[in-house]
């Protein structure tokens, strides 16, 4: 018995040694980094280059099921961002309720022709609807198939050689086009580029963009604020800077056309298309000899709804961990091989060991742990051991984004903000990781049992007040990871 | 256990230490801002008042204290950007004699305050002036800076330096073309002699060809559509994306002398040259070329099937078109979107 706990405490240990180490060096890569970003935006103006005609036109796909409460103002937002060409395809799947009609009445939109320049399979498209009044906007009306089906709709349907593939609840801060098409023009082997996320609950929203940001008064969407920044400014960022990014949001993210068409598109048998998505990114580009760049941008940013419930977080994240394990399993050729570069050696197998095993290692590190003090055979060694690296190591990591965030962006301006990000960092490692660890074990369980069901999002809507009713929808437009 | 509790408490400390830290940087950050925002509000009125004519530059400057220079530069750079003619002027003149203070930000080690720095000096200031620091910019050794030089030597027009950056464009291979040939043709057609010697010249790269090629074709160069021509039928087949950058070429400001040139292509193997084919013969092509377009509407590539029909509706084809579109074959799709580009 003292055997296994041994073997058990040893394999925590080095799993919190080794998740933790990786991200520290991800922090400590993400900090030049981004102070360096932060610089060339000085010297080359987002306006200059939105002036410039050599920017790349952008389809933007949005995927919309059942959105009839929020599709005409999250449209018209759309229509406001600032880009010199691109065209906004809504995408409705096999919507049930007035998504269609309401969209039609108010953006006059009238049945058109409109060729597809791939041929990715899809549910039966019934026909495509043109805006008289704009004309770059289409409706495609399509059999419900869910929303990696859905976007491959709207690509199969573009035109232009990048697209964005959007949340239908996702708000686009005015200039988030122009941001994260940068890279596109800095480096013309770019096939993907991602964006921050940012979590709008508590933030006053009007006519369809972020008027004042803040925390909300709620602990579990306020929380996730801590945890965002943590994944986009240290994870993201960090990744980035040595190549190896293996996520690109589902909310936001801008693809190259051509490459993504030519991969297949999107992969409808999985809850984490995002990801799987850019995983076959790199083995198509690798494996075809294809110069490519899949790149994180900082500055372009997406706001998104989080759960507020436990039940729908929960839900979440049991989704995205189901994602995780399709999309790595489905790419297991990739897993250490120099073929792959910094993706495959690095990148892979730290998502595979680390984040995809890493709650089932964890959940026995924490029983061995309880059960060695319950035992009296903890040593105090193995104790501060254990603490340092399963809690106090974590939650300096989290101070870190906390300050990453306040040496670029510094979007939370009151006092209280920062102290209760400070303070939720400090504590974020006691209960709510545990939480998370609970979760995701669920979510390797359902994985297991081959359950590929997107389940339901409590949303609340992004109302004038932010005191919209709330609504279960079915997660068509899913949720940002 | 003590041991334990200790050690415990000092974990603690260290993370309340680092949250510390970060408390710190937002004191400092807030200073910061505090400080910009009190220099902004000091000088952004006062430089409007220098525009409303209500005062002088001499009047002004002696107000700069040392340790605002930079910020009052950033400030005019600004202005400068989002004003024009002899208001562009005003604030030139009076950031003139400040611009030396930018000098530690030229020489400073990262590229970014560099590039800044470039950025600054060459918008405040004279095509005359600062050229030697242009031109060093442009052999810089950070792309970055390199870039930033280029972009100022193209907004500006400074066609004695054109060549200056025709030479460093192998080191902005990775940017986008269709970028970099917009840069070049913001140029004015004043550089299209030199243009037409990188895109003619077998010495340089492939991507330079191409993207002066483009920007040829982007300010309509007509005598660039003969060399376009030229080497498509000479060493077409050996650079897809040189060929590609030449039909673009031809598109813009092809004659009917090339269409003999452009014609065989609309069998080519790849698709994107049949289409741009295609296109060329939409736009420069005779009433005879109907039937090759009418046949490339049920192309196998959905792209040359819409530009073929599109080729097809810019020659006037329509009767063709509504022939086309009753055929409920994948090229009748490509056909109704033509005639309903028609119709609108």
């Amino acid at each position: 018995m003292l055997v296994v706990l041994d073997v058990v405490n040893v394999l925590a240990l080095s799993y919190f040694a080794v998740l933790n180490l990786t991200y520290l060096g991800l922090t400590l890569a993400s900090f030049p980094r981004t102070h360096r970003y932060i610089a060339r935006l000085k010297s080359l103006h987002v306006n200059e280059l939105l002036s410039a005609a050599g920017s790349l036109p952008i389809s933007l796909l949005v995927p919309a099921f059942d959105e009839e409460a929020t599709i005409v103002e999250a449209t018209r937002s759309l229509l406001t961002l600032r880009y010199p060409e691109y065209e906004i395809i809504v995408v409705s799947d096999g919507s049930t309720d007035a998504t269609i009609e309401v969209l039609a009445e108010a953006f006059d939109l009238r049945p058109a022709h409109r060729l597809p320049t791939s041929a990715i399979p899809t549910a039966g498209v019934r026909r495509v609807l043109r805006s008289r009044v704009h004309p770059h906007l289409w409706l495609i009306d399509k059999e419900n198939g869910g929303k990696a089906d859905a976007l491959n709709a709207g690509l199969n349907h573009s035109r232009y050689p990048l697209f964005a593939a959007l949340d239908a609840d996702t708000l686009l801060e005015p200039d988030a086009l122009i941001r994260i098409a940068r890279p596109f023009l800095e480096d013309q082997r770019t096939v993907a580029a991602g964006a921050m996320i940012r979590i709008a609950n508590g933030c006053r929203i009007r006519g369809g963009e972020v008027e004042e940001v803040a925390l909300p008064h709620r602990l579990i969407p306020e929380i996730q604020i801590v945890e965002y920044l943590r994944a986009f400014f240290v994870g993201r960022t960090g990744w980035d800077a040595v190549g190896g990014t293996l996520i690109v949001s589902g909310a936001f993210g801008v693809f190259r056309r051509s490459i993504v068409a030519a991969a297949g598109g999107f992969s409808t048998d999985t809850v984490g298309e995002d990801m799987e998505l850019i995983v076959r990114l790199h083995r198509y580009c690798r494996e075809n000899n294809i110069p490519y760049r899949i790149s994180f941008v900082p500055d372009p940013v997406a706001w998104t709804e989080a759960p507020e419930t436990l039940r729908s977080l929960g839900r979440q994240r049991s989704r995205w961990q189901r994602g995780l394990a399709q999309a790595l399993t489905r790419h297991l050729p990739m897993m250490g091989r120099r073929r792959y570069g910094t993706p495959g050696v690095l990148a892979f197998p730290y998502h595979f060991f680390l984040e995809l095993f890493g709650p089932v290692i964890e959940a026995l590190g924490y029983l061995s742990f309880g059960l060695s003090l319950a035992l009296g055979v903890a040593s105090p060694r193995f104790v501060i051991a254990f603490l340092f690296l399963s809690v106090f190591l974590g939650s300096a990591l989290s101070v870190a984004a906390v300050a990453l965030e306040e040496m670029s962006f510094r979007r939370y301006r009151k006092g209280r903000d920062l102290a209760v990000m400070l303070g939720l960092a400090l504590v974020e490692t006691l209960g709510y990781r545990h939480l998370n660890t609970y979760w995701r074990l669920k979510g390797m369980w359902a994985f297991l049992r081959g359950d590929n069901d997107w389940g339901t999002m409590d949303r609340r809507g992004f109302g004038e007040d932010d005191s919209a009713a709330t609504s279960t929808a079915p997660a068509a437009g899913g949720a940002s990871r | 256990m003590l041991v334990v509790v200790w050690s415990l408490a000092a974990l603690v400390a260290v993370n309340l230490a680092l949250a510390g830290g970060v408390v710190f940087l937002r004191v400092r950050n807030d200073f910061r801002a505090r400080r910009w925002h009190r220099i902004e509000g000091r000088w952004y009125p006062a430089l409007l008042d220098l525009l409303a004519g209500d005062t002088t530059a001499a009047t002004l400057l002696p107000y700069v204290q040392q340790s605002e220079v930079v910020p009052v530069v950033e400030i005019c750079g600004r202005m400068v950007r989002r004003v024009s003619g002899d208001d562009r002027k005003i604030i030139r003149d009076f950031a003139r004699p400040l611009l030396g203070g930018l000098g530690p930000m030229l020489g400073a080690r990262q590229p970014e305050k560099r590039a800044n720095a470039i950025q600054l000096l060459t918008s405040l200031g004279t095509d005359d002036e600062f050229r030697s620091e242009v031109v060093a910019a442009l052999v810089d050794p950070s792309p970055l800076v390199s870039m930033v030089a280029a972009r100022v030597v193209a907004s500006r027009r400074r066609i004695d330096l054109a060549s200056e950056v025709l030479g460093q464009l192998d080191r902005f291979e990775m940017w986008s073309e269709a970028f970099l040939a917009s840069m070049l043709a913001s140029m004015g057609s004043e550089i299209a002699p030199e243009l037409r010697d990188s895109f003619s010249s077998s010495d340089c790269s492939s991507t330079v060809r191409s993207v002066t090629a483009r920007a040829l074709a982007e300010f309509r160069d007509l005598p660039a559509s003969d060399i376009a021509a030229g080497f498509i039928q000479e060493d077409g087949q050996d650079d897809r994306v040189l060929m590609i950058a030449s039909l673009r070429v031809i598109e813009a400001v092809g004659q009917t002398k090339h269409l003999e040139v452009v014609r065989p292509l609309l069998g080519h193997e790849d698709s994107v040259i049949r289409a741009l084919a295609a296109t060329i013969l939409g736009k420069i092509g005779v009433a005879a070329d109907g039937v090759a377009l009418a046949a490339a509407v049920s192309d196998e590539s959905p792209w040359v099937a819409i530009h073929a029909a599109t080729a097809l509706r810019l020659l006037g084809q329509i009767d063709t078109l509504r022939e086309l579109s009753r055929t409920g074959d994948a090229g009748s799709e490509a056909a109704l979107e033509a005639l309903e580009m028609v119709a609108s």
